[in-house]
């Protein structure tokens, strides 16, 4: 069951040194990717979920650090690697875009450079080689024109092709893993659909892994086949997209899904906000970081942090709520 | 929506031995799960005290020490250039005779010049000079500049298009030509003004180089700041906040007043601050040059200027005022650049 | 782009008028003209003037004339410093000796200030980072005067080691041109430092590094040619810069060259001199600015030349 795992996180814990003092951005995290699987990651800005895909790629700047736990992926320990190393896996191994795609792209330098450069940075063949691939994953990613294309300036494109020049860059390397940062946030929504339809269609045809980050639970629910949601560096509840969105377990996930609209709500339903700001991650409580916004919370809940709970299969959620319906039943553990 | 999951997912769970620990948990209390009052739930949030823009600037600027050094040697120049010569034995002007000539003494700690006149008084007279010449040229700058910008920015449309077209050309002419030019020119005509009127009389004493820094300053070195504050302008002027205050009816002065100047007072003091120095700057190449202040004042640059003839048997004189100057521009420039990364903590790279 | 630059080539055409108009209406200022000092020329040179010029002729006569006989090269006769010869003459001889300075210091500026900032962007934070950092500082601070008077005490006076006065050896170029270029020298490092920095920040790099680009490419590559923007437009002010700090530079050394020239005939109002000489640089610098606008283009794609920065 190890070896069908493409990614193994065990109990990241990721810091960023402050002038102010330590924020732990991630606060032990863990779970595990198989292969040919697409993650969604859900929360909102600042849970730590952009973090926690950079600590992946070894593109953590100062001053974040990874404080503990272990990152594994395709057997070999992340964190163990010299910065030579990561360089090699990133773009080849790992690949990753990004939220804006109007500033990923070097603005003084052509489309055809920039995506040459990135196969020849990691493969020694000959530049016309390099150029034919540049354009057949351009032809892939569905823009037209390609032998134009290749030697315009980022500035020619919109907002969606350039995205899709980012997808071709991410994947030209042909790698096994995806990390996509909010890819679709900066687009309008049709675009969006596009784009999000692009990534299905190529994740299939090329089977690779796709961690999806997002705040959008609707994007999940459209691409992703398992789901973990995050809430002040924590996964406060992790299963399949139907645990998610049928049967969600933590009070923050059951408010995320009801603030967002739904096309078969009833026409009088309202859409409920969370109430209340994120914790102050300088100085995170002791307990559960939701409870003072959390409408159930108990008085363990500002005492305790919860445990991972298992829900059945593999949804867990980390919530005092589950452990007390467990404890009328007469057992703290299962 | 994906309608069914297919089977077979358990591998994707995420590893729950090693997080789900409860054993490790201390004992659950009777009330444990009773739902926690309100006012628990606020005990458990530390409220972080806000503070005003200018507080939180001031702290800033407090803990960049740097800054606070170059403005307590901004403050010592200060007391130097105005108070320091009551304390001095001799005028800047009064000439000692059989005391030409001396070198660093007790009684003339920065000797004497070839005129017999005491080095410290001048330097100190040539500090206040300098200082005021900054100080004022700055002001220059800034009433014109930020009424100019603001004005453009405001109005925008065609207006700023012109006014904008005109600070374009304006920025093209070479500054310090016509600032030579100028006090050239300027020399006959402004002493004709000094002998015909009172009132311009005690502008004389300046002379027309430093008249003419001023007039300069009036008529090129505003730009810049006009420029920085239409900037701002146009970019507030789109802001909701006061999208939001004209749709409740605010009139105009009331959004300049209220909206858009607290909005761009941190970068009005910063950019005059900045100019400070380069005024300065400008103001010693010129007397340097010998075009500046006219004799008997001193500024710090007519004071190398005049040293540069003795160099080789009187190199200290020349020293002295040389390194006050460059002390001088280097702590209004640390000062300026602190003090826009404690306004404007955006700025800061 | 043709049409562009036979635009900005007629903007600076209007500029250079505009300040050869103003030039021109300054020196109209000083009671009698500006072919008349205190001590009036003789009579001979009068005559000749006045119907050379025409000054009998109201002011924007006097005007047009002027501009039209500068504009097929003829700026008129010097006055007092070497009496009736021609402007042009006078200008041609002195401004190859500054040219050779200020080039030679320009130069210096850049190929020093431009790798400094890039080595302080890249070790930012430390040690390397912050001596440097702290050099610019003060390089940015002291006068040009300073430097060089500081210099002259230094290395001619105290220890006697570098030529003090005019260009003979090489060695007499050292000083001059160290003086002159330090200030823009320290000026790039800083500009560098701080776009280069803003670059490293941009989304892009992240692009860079997330393909797996070795860090040095990352930095030459990436992100030297963005931050080499706003370099590139301070190489107008720098010439203008470069021009008048040469004023001081020649007067220190006692370099023979057009700026302590126009100083002197600024000191001893030889207008005609003056008005020549300032209309000479004032091209020059408007040139410079010109070739700075077109060069812009050829580093940065996104400018648009019909229409600005988009």
């Amino acid at each position: 069951m190890e070896n069908k795992n493409l990614l193994e996180i065990k109990d990241l814990k990721v810091s960023f040194f402050t002038s102010a003092g330590e924020v732990k951005a991630v606060d032990g995290i863990s779970y595990s990717l198989e292969k040919g699987r697409v993650m969604g990651i859900v929360g909102e800005s600042g849970s730590g979920k952009s973090v926690e895909a950079y600590s992946i790629m070894g593109l953590l700047q100062s001053p974040g650090k990874v404080v503990g736990g272990s990152i594994i992926f395709d057997g070999k320990d992340v964190l163990a690697m010299g910065e030579k190393e990561k360089q090699t896996m990133r773009g080849s191994e790992i690949s990753m875009i990004f939220q804006n795609p109007m500033t990923c792209l070097n603005p003084v330098y052509t489309i055809g450079n920039q995506l040459v450069e990135a196969v020849l940075c990691h493969e020694k063949i000959p530049r016309k080689e390099a150029e034919r691939r540049a354009k057949e994953m351009l032809e892939l990613v569905g823009i037209n024109n390609v032998e134009k294309r290749m030697t315009q300036y980022p500035h020619e494109f919109s907002g969606g092709m350039r995205q899709r020049v980012m997808i071709a860059m991410g994947l030209i390397c042909n790698p096994k893993l995806l990390i996509a940062d909010e890819p679709t946030t900066a687009l309008d929504v049709t675009i969006q659909a596009q784009i999000l339809e692009l990534m299905k269609q190529l994740q299939q045809k090329i089977n690779m892994s796709i961690i999806f980050i997002t705040h959008n639970l609707g994007v999940v629910a459209e691409i992703c086949d398992w789901v973990s949601v995050m809430y002040a560096g924590h996964i406060i509840e992790s299963g399949s997209v139907n645990d998610i969105f049928y049967n969600p377990k933590h009070p923050y996930t059951h408010g995320l899904l009801r603030s967002m609209p739904r096309v078969d709500a009833e026409s009088h339903e309202r859409l409920i906000p969370i109430e209340g700001t994120p914790v102050d991650m300088l100085d995170p409580p002791e307990g559960c970081p939701f409870g003072p916004r959390c409408e159930h919370c108990m008085k363990i809940c500002l005492r305790e942090a919860p445990p991972n709970i298992r829900v059945e299969g593999g949804h867990t959620a980390a919530c005092w709520l589950l452990a007390r319906d467990c404890g009328k039943e007469g057992g703290r553990n299962e | 929506m994906r309608d069914a999951m297919s089977p077979g997912f358990g591998s994707l769970q995420p590893d729950m031995e090693s997080i789900l620990a409860m054993g490790q948990c201390p004992p659950f209390r009777e009330d444990d799960f009773e739902p926690a009052t309100q006012s628990e739930k606020e005990t458990f949030i530390e409220v972080r005290k806000s503070m005003s823009y200018w507080q939180d600037a001031w702290r800033r600027l407090k803990k960049n020490k740097v800054a606070m050094v170059a403005l307590g040697v901004i403050i010592l120049f200060l007391l130097f250039a105005f108070v320091g010569p009551l304390f001095s034995p001799y005028s800047y002007e009064q000439q000692i005779r059989g005391a030409e000539n001396l070198a660093s003494s007790l009684a003339h700690p920065f000797g004497t010049d070839s005129l017999g006149r005491d080095l410290l008084v001048r330097v100190m007279y040539g500090s206040r000079i300098s200082l005021a010449v900054g100080v004022i040229a700055s002001l220059i700058v800034l009433v014109i500049g930020s009424i100019y910008g603001s004005v453009s920015g405001y109005l925008g449309g065609r207006v700023d298009d012109i006014m904008m077209r005109i600070v374009e050309l304006i920025y093209s002419i070479p500054d310090v030509l016509v600032v030579l030019l100028l006090s050239t020119v300027l020399k006959v005509p402004l002493q004709q003004a000094f002998n015909s009127n009172n009132f311009f009389r005690f502008l004389s004493t300046l002379g027309p180089g430093l008249i003419s820094i001023f007039i300069v300053f009036g008529m090129l070195y505003w730009v810049g700041m006009a420029r920085i504050l239409r900037g701002q302008i146009l970019q507030l002027k789109q802001q909701e906040y006061v999208t939001a205050a004209r749709a409740l009816g605010a009139n105009s002065s009331r959004i300049i007043r209220r909206h858009l100047l607290p909005n761009c007072i941190g970068q009005i003091i910063v950019t005059t601050m900045l100019q400070i120095p380069s005024a300065i700057f400008l103001e010693s190449f010129l007397s340097f040059l010998g075009l500046g202040i006219a004799a008997p004042l001193a500024s710090l640059g007519s004071l190398c200027s005049d040293a540069l003839n003795g160099i080789y048997t009187y190199p200290m004189r020349l020293v002295f005022p040389a390194v006050i100057l460059s002390i001088l521009i280097l702590a209004f420039n640390l000062f300026g650049d602190g003090l826009r990364d404690a306004l404007d903590p955006r700025l800061k790279k | 782009m043709v049409k562009y630059i036979l635009k900005r080539i007629l903007m600076a055409a209007v500029t250079v008028l505009l300040i050869a108009c103003i030039t021109f209406g300054l020196m109209n200022m000083v009671p009698g003209g500006p072919f008349l000092s205190e001590k009036a020329p003789s009579q001979a040179v009068l005559d000749a003037l006045n119907e050379k010029y025409g000054l009998d002729q109201p002011v924007i006569v006097q005007l047009k004339n002027y501009l039209i006989h500068a504009a097929q090269g003829d700026f008129g006769v010097s006055f007092k410093m070497q009496k009736n010869r021609p402007v042009t003459t006078i200008i041609s001889e002195l401004f190859p000796i500054s040219a050779k300075v200020g080039a030679i210091a320009l130069v210096f500026a850049v190929l020093i200030g431009v790798p400094i900032g890039c080595i302080e962007a890249y070790f930012r934070g430390k040690a390397v980072d912050n001596a440097l950092t702290v050099i610019s500082t003060i390089g940015i601070a002291i006068p040009t005067f300073v430097v060089a008077t500081m210099l002259l005490i230094l290395f001619g006076v105290v220890w006697k080691v570098l030529p003090t006065v005019g260009l003979t050896t090489w060695q007499s170029y050292l000083m001059p041109c160290f003086s002159l270029g330090l200030y823009p020298m320290c000026y790039v490092a800083r500009l560098t430092r701080s776009s280069m920095l803003d670059a490293i920040g941009q989304d892009y790099i992240k692009t860079a590094r997330a393909k797996g680009l070795p860090t040095n490419r990352i930095i030459f590559k990436h992100a030297l040619r963005n931050s080499l923007i706003p370099v590139i437009t301070y190489l107008g002010p720098l010439t203008a810069y470069i021009l008048t700090g040469g004023f001081v530079v020649e007067k220190v050394f006692s370099i023979g060259g057009l700026g302590r020239y126009f100083i002197q005939s600024l000191l001893n109002r030889d207008y005609p001199l003056i008005m020549g000489t300032t209309i000479f640089l004032a091209i020059i610098i408007v040139t410079m600015n010109l070739i700075v606008d077109i060069l812009y283009k050829v580093v940065d794609p996104r400018i648009n030349l019909t229409k600005g920065v988009d």
